[in-house]
């Protein structure tokens, strides 16, 4: 049987402290800051990264394409906690050593930028055969060509899924508390080892994660209402 | 590399922790998922409501933070499971959230009007869901369901922050004694892609043999 106390289930009350979260307000708030800061670098970075991967993708040279469909499959298939320790405790057999924040941003963007990568792919794909045509026959350079003229176009069809990732990537920076960040997840778990009231200190936090995606599913909502193809 | 061959016998009871434990929940989210999203879409507000809640809350929050208030909080109310035993309720209960939202796009897709026909015929609810809702639904939900299944191997990896001994907990063990950390995380992590490789596979030959069935019915 599961080793429970249900006796102690119902008769107990439970009186909750909620002086802990008060008390510890500026340690929040920091580690808010440190959370939503480890996801905005991640979220600018992984695009950068991606855009290129998504070029390779669809690219004339096998080598690139090869290249960058091995990219996103790993980074799909594997972990995120497991490239995370990879960025962490991994590099530094080659002599890397990565300040945890740094690795936790590594780590994310990598497995970030592999999902992108396919948002963007489609995007690009997706933006009619004959914008390219015509940009070769005009003789615009292909840089030019993306910049001012294909992506634009794209953006419609990639703007959506890639802020739906973003609830994913909110989740993601939890696990950086796993390789030594201060960020909330980890201030929460080094709050409850010494103050030991798990139950207000977890609801806090909670409520704090909800409110940040909150945020992010706004942020969905207006692109999703921005973009969305008029009929 | 001498290290992993020493540590093989724990990767491999932790392989198996792993799976064994992706399967009960895998199982246990599946079921209660699908019936409380056919409550939710016949029971009216009062039901689908708090359901609303209970998904957006448990798809927005880290399961990291739902395996340490499993893990952490319930204790101090008094239900203590274990590591393991937390493990598992804090993914169920994150399962149980996505196959809700899975399950009832599934339903939503049932044309209104063959449930409207089964009235007018004066079908009963179980023979309707029976013989027309459930094929449709599981047809339908197939692809999301088992894409979802197998991208959600994955997030067992986080149950070592519970102290766990599964496969990401034993390499960190092994870490410490090993001068090649590189190639043990690099192990674990092939560990999980192997599992959600055959996760994939799984899917894509349920795909092919729930999508012949449809549209003109001819089979290749």
């Amino acid at each position: 049987m599961i080793p429970c106390k249900w006796k102690q289930l119902w008769d107990k009350e439970v009186a909750l402290d909620w002086t802990v979260v008060t008390s510890n307000a500026p340690l929040f708030v920091s580690a808010t800051l440190n959370t939503v800061a480890i996801a905005a670098a991640t979220i600018v970075l992984s695009v950068f990264i991606a855009f290129p991967l998504a070029i390779m993708r669809d690219s004339r040279f096998g080598f690139l394409r090869w290249v960058s469909a091995g990219y996103s499959w790993t980074t799909r298939a594997m972990p995120t906690l497991s490239l995370l320790f990879l960025a962490y405790y991994g590099l530094p057999q080659f002599g890397i050593y990565l300040d945890p924040v740094v690795a936790a941003i590594t780590g994310l963007t990598v497995i970030a930028a592999g999902y992108n990568m396919e948002y963007i792919r489609v995007g690009l794909q997706a933006v009619p055969a004959g914008q390219y045509e015509a940009c070769r026959a005009l003789g615009i350079p292909l840089s030019i060509a993306l910049r001012r003229l294909i992506v634009p176009q794209a953006m419609r069809t990639i703007l959506p899924p890639l802020t739906s990732n973003l609830t994913l990537l909110l989740k993601g920076s939890a696990l950086a508390s796993l390789v030594a960040v201060t960020e909330l997840s980890g201030q929460a778990m080094a709050l409850i080892s010494y103050t030991y009231k798990p139950i207000e200190i977890l609801i806090a936090v909670a409520l704090i994660y909800l409110c940040l995606n909150g945020v992010l599913v706004g942020v969905q909502r207006l692109v999703e209402q921005r973009y969305r193809l008029q009929d | 590399m001498d290290v992993f061959i020493a540590q093989f016998p724990r990767f491999l009871d932790a392989t198996w922790l792993t799976i064994w434990m992706f399967v009960l929940v895998t199982t246990v989210s599946t079921l209660i998922g699908a019936t409380l999203a056919v409550l939710a879409e016949w029971a009216g507000k009062p039901v689908s409501l708090p359901l609303s809640v209970y998904s957006w809350v448990f798809r927005g929050l880290p399961e990291l933070i739902v395996l340490l208030g499993c893990y952490l909080a319930l204790p101090a109310i008094g239900l203590d499971l274990g590591s393991v035993g937390s493990a598992i309720l804090g993914f169920t209960l994150v399962g149980i959230a996505f196959q809700l939202e899975i399950f009832r796009a599934g339903l939503n897709a049932v044309d209104k009007r063959i449930l409207e026909a089964t009235r007018a015929l004066g079908m009963s609810w179980w023979l309707t869901m029976r013989r027309v809702v459930l094929p449709q639904v599981i047809r339908i939900a197939m692809p999301a369901w088992a894409t979802f299944l197998a991208g959600n191997v994955k997030i067992f990896a986080v149950a070592s922050a519970v102290a766990v001994t599964e496969v990401m907990a034993v390499t960190r063990q092994a870490i410490a004694v090993s001068d090649q950390p590189f190639f043990l995380i690099m192990v674990a992590a092939g560990i999980y892609a192997a599992i959600a490789s055959i996760l994939m596979v799984l899917e894509a030959i349920l795909s092919r043999r729930f999508s012949t069935r449809y549209g003109l019915g001819l089979r290749r």
